[in-house]
């Protein structure tokens, strides 16, 4: 299922918010927030600061607003990583002026997100108003005005790492195989970098040197045309296969595995629906592997 | 000090999965163990969890399977109160980051080396059926994992709110379910607490609606909800508000069998 995108009441133009950068006041010097964040981890905490300009006036009116509605400035986060959503600050915008002057500032803690940051400043409904006029807003929380900055957490571990093993030394797989994926199907929701490693055998020269070169050959090209396709081939059959994949259609965070996987098909699908792919998928599975050959140019480049 | 808990890698529980899920529930009590060679940690700032802690979490997560007939298969009710209690022992011995928490390595340790035969039992089936895998392998669906989680979400954030264990004793497991299922409803503060609880007032004011509609229903209309308002951003008490609002909105539009008793509660 699809979330809404267009409200029910009027909303107010971009220009009533003119908001500063936020500052980062845990670093020595403060700094501007980046748009990578590096060295973050578990115990880091992150102090924000911002302020910002509300034409409260202009805001009113495009709204259709009494004065009389109690607004709110308010900052939030989410980190589609952990999935969580949580409010950074909350302020009380001051009856009777045409602007106001407003200092947002709060924590995040690095233990509780992963993968992107997104910090939300809005302008809200503070109370729920039982009257009002028609198409204004009338819910408690309902979010007139929206700007949002974007981060990206630098890990270890937010990249899709191809790891060298040697297959017959542990339980990686069958000794003599060439690569293997590894990824759960049934944690679609997790970031598709850091979830999702390929496998290669460090007892296959052939194949390690294929994915090892800065130049490949043509011997080369081919495995890595053969692993991409793979690769590709593996993710989407297991999602397709995957009822909670079919039933989502989507709705995923994103950066997760689910929604990685459904842009990947929609890319190669185009105009197709989950539900009728899956069903080809199964019912016709020789077809619909030729078809992702031609589709993925397995052996093409 | 975060605690960072043993992360097995998926290939490898796959592997042990597939081995245990038709297995013997004692066979794979004498082969659950505190720790695995393969297993790895995060590599950040922390406290690795100790011997110590983990045997303390198998021995608590046994006996409260024990009390719920383990190792014989356990009835509905049972297995309902165990995952309560469990839900609490795995949030009080488990405190740590969600952001160590979305990793599946952790959870597949849990199902895969140190508890597998607490899986086998809580998921055997009939007739000694093969438990699933994705009970084994990471997800909504890892015993530990959507345990752990329920606690994580609707643990209370404002003074007032319902209790943690209150909650999770009252709710039925499709319930709970329709509480975890969006994950974008289930991560806002305070939110999936709020109608957990909106939930069982609710089914006392409309006792002629089975939790079950009036939960799937109100659901539905969270998330419509949650694409305009920011439910993170309001005071605890407007968030009550929408919830006891939403609830009101859903008795109202569900038929009713007896649309005279339906009436008969509106009114009064």
């Amino acid at each position: 299922m699809k979330t809404v995108t267009a409200v029910p009441y009027k909303r107010a133009a971009a220009h009533r918010l003119t908001a500063g950068e936020w500052e980062v006041l845990s670093t020595e010097p403060p700094s501007h927030l980046p748009a990578v964040l590096s060295g973050f981890d578990y115990g880091s905490v992150l102090r924000l600061r911002r302020e910002v300009i509300i034409d409260t006036a202009g805001l009113r009116a495009d709204c259709g607003l009494a004065e009389t509605v109690p607004l709110l400035a308010a900052a939030s986060w989410s980190s589609p990583g952990t999935v969580l959503r949580r409010g950074l600050a909350r302020i009380p915008i001051s009856d009777g002026d045409d602007a106001c002057l407003v200092e947002l500032s709060g924590d995040i803690a690095g233990s509780d997100i992963a993968g992107a940051l997104h910090i939300d400043t809005t302008v809200l409904v503070a109370i729920r108003q039982d009257s009002g006029t028609p198409l204004s807003a009338r819910h408690a929380g309902a979010v007139l005005l929206r700007e949002r900055q974007t981060i990206q957490l630098d890990s270890s571990h937010s990249f899709f790492p191809v790891e060298i093993v040697d297959f017959s030394k542990g339980y990686w797989a069958n000794p003599e195989a060439a690569w293997r994926l590894s990824w759960n199907v049934y944690a679609l929701e997790q970031p598709f970098l850091g979830s999702v490693r390929l496998l290669i055998n460090a007892a296959h020269p052939r194949v390690v040197h294929a994915v090892s070169g800065e130049s490949p050959n043509a011997e080369a090209s081919a495995i890595r045309s053969a692993i991409y396709f793979d690769t590709a081939k593996a993710l989407i059959l297991g999602a397709l296969a995957n009822e909670d994949f079919i039933e989502c259609d989507g709705d995923y965070a994103e950066g997760s595995c689910g929604r990685i996987i459904y842009v990947m098909i929609q890319m190669l699908f185009p105009g197709d629906g989950i539900r009728g792919l899956a069903a080809a998928a199964n019912q016709r599975s020789d077809y619909f592997s030729t078809d992702l050959q031609g589709r993925l140019r397995l052996f093409w480049s | 000090m975060v605690t960072l808990f043993p992360q097995l890698p998926h290939h490898i529980a796959l592997q042990l999965a597939d081995a245990a899920r038709a297995a013997s529930i004692p066979s794979l009590a004498g082969t659950a163990s505190v720790e695995h060679p393969a297993c790895e940690y995060t590599p950040t700032g922390g406290a690795r969890a100790t011997v110590a802690a983990l045997s303390r979490l198998r021995s608590d997560l046994l006996r409260l399977a024990a009390t719920a007939g383990y190792p014989n298969s356990a009835s509905q009710q049972q297995a309902a109160a165990f995952d309560a209690e469990a839900s609490i022992v795995l949030a009080q011995q488990m405190r740590m980051a969600p952001a160590e928490a979305i990793k599946g390595g952790v959870w597949e340790f849990l199902s895969c080396v140190l508890l597998p035969d607490v899986v086998r039992w809580r998921f055997g089936g009939a007739d000694n059926a093969a438990t699933p895998l994705e009970r084994f392998a990471a997800g909504r669906r890892n015993v530990f994992q959507r345990l752990w989680w329920r606690a994580f979400h609707l643990a209370p954030r404002s003074p007032g709110a319902s209790q943690l264990a209150e909650l999770l004793r009252a709710l039925g497991e499709d319930e709970l379910v329709q509480l975890m299922e969006r994950p974008s409803l289930a991560g806002i503060e305070g939110l999936p607490g709020s109608i957990a609880a909106g939930l069982l007032t609710a089914s006392q004011t409309y006792s002629d609606l089975t939790r079950r509609q009036l939960i799937r229903e109100a659901q539905k209309r969270f998330l419509r909800l949650s694409s305009f308002l920011s439910f993170e951003s309001i005071a605890s008490g407007e968030i009550d508000r929408h919830v006891k609002s939403v609830f009101e909105q859903v008795a109202a539009s569900l038929p009713r069998q007896n649309s005279e008793s339906a009436l008969g509660h509106r009114d009064g």
